[in-house]
């Protein structure tokens, strides 16, 4: 997840970011025309994944993909590039009204409402010059459709966390800061903020037992139905979403009483230990 | 009002718009727990314990009960699954944070969170291992506050209470998250922060954080057994709930449903009960012997005391025997008093504490408003525009007055304060005029000149309910504005400013509280205040009127039931033939005509020698006022000292004859606060010893003196003294209502809250000339 981010970070710094207009990119198309061959190309048409995709409808699909594929693969022709356009697994049944989806599986994003006409801005800007069409790009403003980011407007974060991250210690800071935020008016906020930062304490420290997450749970489940304001919603969330999709390691520091990201001291210190222990006996075992 | 239907737990409801759940949920029925909820208090929801489930199509949400208004159509679930998994969350965290020491605790049995634990069958044990506070217990050195904010559960009562009810506005929350707690600014001693000893957050806390001082590791709270009586230690005429004990008084609590006080105690009301658990309590009469004073029964004490009176009688006259009533006697014993000494011992020299002052109230307000007593109620003076608070030190004498004006200035009115010291009051005045001691007469006309000169009265008003105006009108022409400033020693220009902002908004109320060392012995500054507020529109109308309270508990029962030298009982002047007439007709007392004393008259009188025997009910003559070298001399002279008094007072040792008399939580009987409300007293609990009522103390008196005169009971008492005044009209006790009864009454037993305007040309409101 973090890699795809930091590529098309890259892609981005690299290639100065303009919205697209279309008056804009004829003038320039047309003054960069010598220059376009030297400029690295947008992705490898050889790879093992097509670099350009649309997806595949079914019968009696609403979205017009299939003009879209012909209109981009005459494009294509038209201006004798290499790509070849491939078909994108979406899982439609017929009924999408945010189609066609043109993906870029190398580069991992995609554009949905393609349309005939557009497809040879697509080309021009996005194959050939390496520009992202923003307009095009699927971002919802309320809330992404990609599991794999959990973004809220309530909460207004997006968290980009890799495997150095210890998810229980970053639920954890979360209730660290926002314990001393809550105005106390009301208890589930107050009372609950803290008994459940107390608890998550416990975990980290490698003291958390079982019924501890199912604790956290029902807190998260109080402030989220009965509080006075948001703001314990709000923040029961990032813990609650951290719970949900990173069971398994909840699941390991309490448990195995092992952090994988190496972030927790008092369980770093007690796998050490273990190792320790471990390696003496094997040296124990090979004495014998 | 729009009208909504509700439907909570399946039954369907029609209730006014804007009602909240836990309303309309009560009008069913249906029990919704609260802790932060008080149906005295501002909304607050901060504990979320009465959350209930809004159902709306396909999802519901949790919504605060207690604050949240119904919608027309909406689908509630009281102790759905989802409700209650949150109300147990709420209790298990609320108990994570409590020392839940029940066993030791003195709210055990009260306490509102113990019984939600109870009812919802929480266990303290959900998050034992949680940190909880540890603040230190009892640390702040208040009289009556026992603090111990580890148990508080942050409802934030006492700060409403504190802030809306009392107005002192002490108690505050400082810090936030789990770190908050009530305290006050800067964490100062309660009593540095300003403190008024009021007693409502004690009165309010669901546990006991803010708990009592009195009683503490003394009682349980199913031990007691709490009686609710008027209390009659100023003329607010609270009611008040009465916690007793093995014979004594262990603390008092506020009766929300009295309309007088709403709940509300001051200082007085709420702590001041030693003389009741004294031990110094009159438990047998002594007759004295020689020099000696030897205890014996009530009847020989009687007996005695009827022996010494007729002597003197016989000897000396009628007239060189005074009775001295005290102020807190029910009207009965007032109505007793007087008969005992117009039917037995052929005088008028029979007056109460407060009854110099309360006669010129009446002779004032009486003579320009027709109606002798405060025009409104207690209640209305929230409801003022502009207050002008006169007098006494409110706070400390007429509290509930005082937390009225302070409640109208919350709600953004004016409140001006005149009193020569920085009282508490002033904390929330707009102005304070600290005028010369005893000059309020010229600040009020002061105040009547800048409304005329400057055209602020209201014109109509005062052309169509008054007359002669242009009375008062030539007359302040004369009084020169120089001459007001230097008596009240506050600048002219200030004078004018106050007057002008008291005139800026209405209605506007004047309160005036009796104080016995400066108040006026005229009647012409009770007319100067009614004028004042005429030329304002402020009679007659919600939230005005002339506010003049009296100095002792039943001051205006005093003078209703004629416990005063000049009138025989419901005002009519001794002096009137045909009211005396009337009186000997109703129960057959022939009122002798010459005038009697009133009580400074009366010490006067035993200086000189003209007055023999003097009968103290319930007062102690050291206590009055009076110089002390004066009293004692005066008590020298005396042929015959009767005291009759609840305790020992220092009048004691010079008395001939003591009678011992119950405290007024002893005794059954009646009392009329100053908003004219006769409210039924209830025996709280048995006198000590042989102690008795002051009004079978009185009528053995009587039987002894003149058999024909005796009463048969307090009820019959009652309706042979609402025969004779008017206002009653025959009203008898057992028609009272609990809440009480505002003379003038209706034969059906209405009351009357407020004096009305003027219907015919005969009753409009009077204006009197000014004088200084």
């Amino acid at each position: 997840m973090l890699g795809r981010f930091k590529t098309l970070r890259k892609d981005l710094t690299e290639t100065p970011l303009t919205l697209f207009a279309r008056k804009d990119a004829a003038l320039s198309s047309k003054a960069e025309e010598g220059k376009a061959k030297a400029l690295k190309p947008f992705c490898d048409p050889d790879g093992k994944r097509s670099c350009i995709t649309v997806c595949a409808p079914k019968a009696g699909c609403l979205c017009d993909a299939e003009p879209v594929r012909k209109a981009l693969e005459e494009e294509i022709k038209s201006r004798s590039l290499s790509f070849t356009v491939g078909s994108a697994k979406t899982g439609c049944g017929g009924k999408c009204k945010r189609g066609p989806l043109v993906g870029f599986p190398q580069k991992s994003f995609f554009y949905v409402g393609v349309n005939a006409e557009t497809v040879a801005d697509v080309v021009q800007e996005t194959l050939v010059r390496g520009r992202i069409l923003f307009p095009l790009l699927s971002i919802d403003p309320n809330r992404s459709y990609r599991s794999d980011i959990y973004y809220e407007r309530d909460t207004g974060l997006i968290a980009a966390i890799d495997e150095n991250v210890c998810m229980v210690d970053v639920a954890k800071y979360f209730l660290d800061f926002e314990e001393g935020l809550s105005c106390g008016k009301c208890v589930p906020c107050r009372l609950g903020m803290k008994r459940m930062q107390e608890t998550m304490e416990r975990i980290v420290m490698g003291r958390g037992t079982e019924t501890d997450m199912e604790q956290i749970r029902i807190l998260c489940q109080t402030m989220i139905d009965a509080p006075h304001c948001d703001f314990a919603v709000t923040s029961s969330r990032p813990v609650l979403s951290a719970m949900t999709h990173f069971e398994d390691e909840f699941k390991a520091h309490i448990e195995r009483k092992e952090c994988q990201a190496g972030v927790c001291k008092e369980l770093v210190e007690l796998q050490k230990k273990a190792e320790r222990r471990q390696r003496l006996q094997q040296k124990k075992k090979k004495k014998k | 009002m729009a009208k909504v239907t509700v439907k909570i737990n399946g039954q369907e409801i029609e209730v006014e718009k804007g009602t909240t759940i836990l309303e309309a949920a009560k009008q069913l029925g249906i029990y919704i727990p609260t802790l932060c909820y008080h149906p005295y208090l501002p909304l607050e929801e901060a504990c979320r314990i009465c959350v209930v489930e809004d159902i709306r199509g396909g999802w519901s949400t949790l919504v605060a009960g207690c604050v949240f208004p119904v919608r027309n159509g909406m689908v509630i679930e009281t102790e759905s699954e989802k409700v209650l998994e949150a109300r147990k969350t709420i209790m298990e965290l609320l108990l994570s944070d409590h020392p839940n020491d029940c066993m030791t605790c003195y709210a055990t049995g009260e306490c509102e969170l113990q019984d939600m634990a109870f009812r919802y069958k929480v266990k303290p044990t959900a998050f034992e291992s949680g940190e909880r506070h540890k603040y230190e217990i009892d640390p702040d050195p208040n009289p009556q506050l026992h603090l111990n904010m580890n148990k508080c559960i942050l409802c934030r009562r006492c700060i409403r209470a504190c802030h809306d009810i009392q107005g002192a506005d002490i108690w505050t929350k400082v810090g936030r998250g789990f770190d908050q707690k009530i305290s006050t600014a800067f964490d100062l001693p309660t009593m540095e922060a300003g403190c008024e000893l009021c007693g409502h957050c004690i009165d309010f806390c669901p546990v006991d954080a803010i708990g009592w001082r009195c009683g503490r590791g003394e009682i349980r709270s199913w031990t007691l057994q709490p009686v609710s009586t008027v209390c009659l230690q100023c003329p607010s005429g609270c009611r008040a709930e009465y916690d007793t004990l093995n014979g004594k008084v262990v603390r008092v609590r506020g009766d929300f449903s009295s309309p007088a006080n709403v709940g509300s105690l001051c200082k007085m009301g709420r702590f001041n009960f030693d003389f009741i658990n004294s031990p110094d309590r009159l438990t047998s009469a002594y007759v004295r012997n020689g020099s000696e004073l030897t205890a014996g029964s009530v009847e020989e004490g009687l007996k005695a005391a009827a022996e010494a009176l007729a002597k003197v009688r016989d000897t000396a006259g009628g007239n060189s025997i005074g009775v001295v009533c005290g102020g807190m006697l029910t009207n009965e014993e007032y109505y007793l008093a007087q008969k005992l000494v117009r039917g037995a011992l052929g005088s008028n020299n029979i007056d109460n504490l407060s009854g110099p002052w309360q006669q010129m109230i009446y002779d004032g307000l009486g003579s320009s408003l027709g109606l002798g007593a405060m025009t409104n109620t207690l209640g209305e003076i929230g409801k003022a525009g502009a207050v002008l608070a006169l007098g006494s030190d409110t706070i400390e004498k007429h509290a509930i007055a005082a937390i009225r004006a302070r409640k109208a200035a919350r709600d953004g009115g004016v409140l001006i304060v005149a009193h020569p010291q920085n009282v508490p009051l002033t904390k929330t005045a707009n102005v304070h005029l600290a005028l010369k001691e005893g000059s309020e007469d010229a600040l009020v006309l002061g105040f009547i000149k800048t409304i005329i000169d400057e055209n602020l009265y209201d014109k109509d008003y005062v052309e169509k309910n008054t007359v002669e105006f242009e009375r008062l009108q030539r007359n302040i022409e004369k009084i020169g504005m120089g001459e007001l400033a230097e008596k009240t020693g506050i600048s002219e220009e200030e004078i004018k400013d106050a007057a002008r902002l008291y005139a800026s908004k209405r209605p506007a109320c004047l309160i005036y509280g009796v104080d016995p060392k400066y108040a006026p012995q005229n009647e012409t500054f009770y007319r100067m205040c009614a004028a004042l507020q005429l030329l304002l529109g402020s009679v007659g109308v919600e939230g005005g009127g002339v506010n003049a309270m009296g100095c002792a508990g039943n001051a205006q029962g005093a003078l209703d039931f004629g416990a005063i030298a000049k009138y025989l009982p419901g005002c009519n002047p001794v002096g009137r033939a045909a009211s005396r007439k009337a009186m000997a007709k109703a129960c057959g007392v022939e009122a002798p005509e010459r005038a009697g004393m009133n009580w400074p008259e009366m010490f006067d009188a035993v200086e000189k020698g003209e007055l023999k025997a003097l009968y103290l009910i319930g007062v102690d003559p050291f206590e009055l006022g009076l110089p002390k070298s004066k009293v004692e001399g005066a008590i020298a002279r005396l042929e015959v000292l009767i005291v009759q008094d609840c305790v020992k007072n220092k009048a004691f040792e010079y008395a001939n004859v003591v009678l011992p008399a119950a405290s007024f939580i002893e005794k059954e009987g009646t009392a009329t606060n100053c908003e004219r409300r006769i409210q039924r007293l209830h025996k709280v609990m048995a006198s000590p010893g042989d102690a008795q009522a002051d009004f079978e103390l009185l009528n053995g008196l009587i039987g002894n003196l003149n058999p024909e005169l005796k009463a048969e009971s307090i009820a019959a008492v009652f309706s042979e003294a609402a025969q004779l005044i008017k206002e009653l009209d025959g009203l008898s006790m057992d028609r009272i209502p609990v809440e009480g009864v505002q003379w003038p009454t209706r034969g059906s037993g209405g009351g009357t809250a407020r004096l009305e305007l003027p219907v015919d040309e005969k009753a409009k409101f009077k204006f009197y000339a000014a004088r200084l």
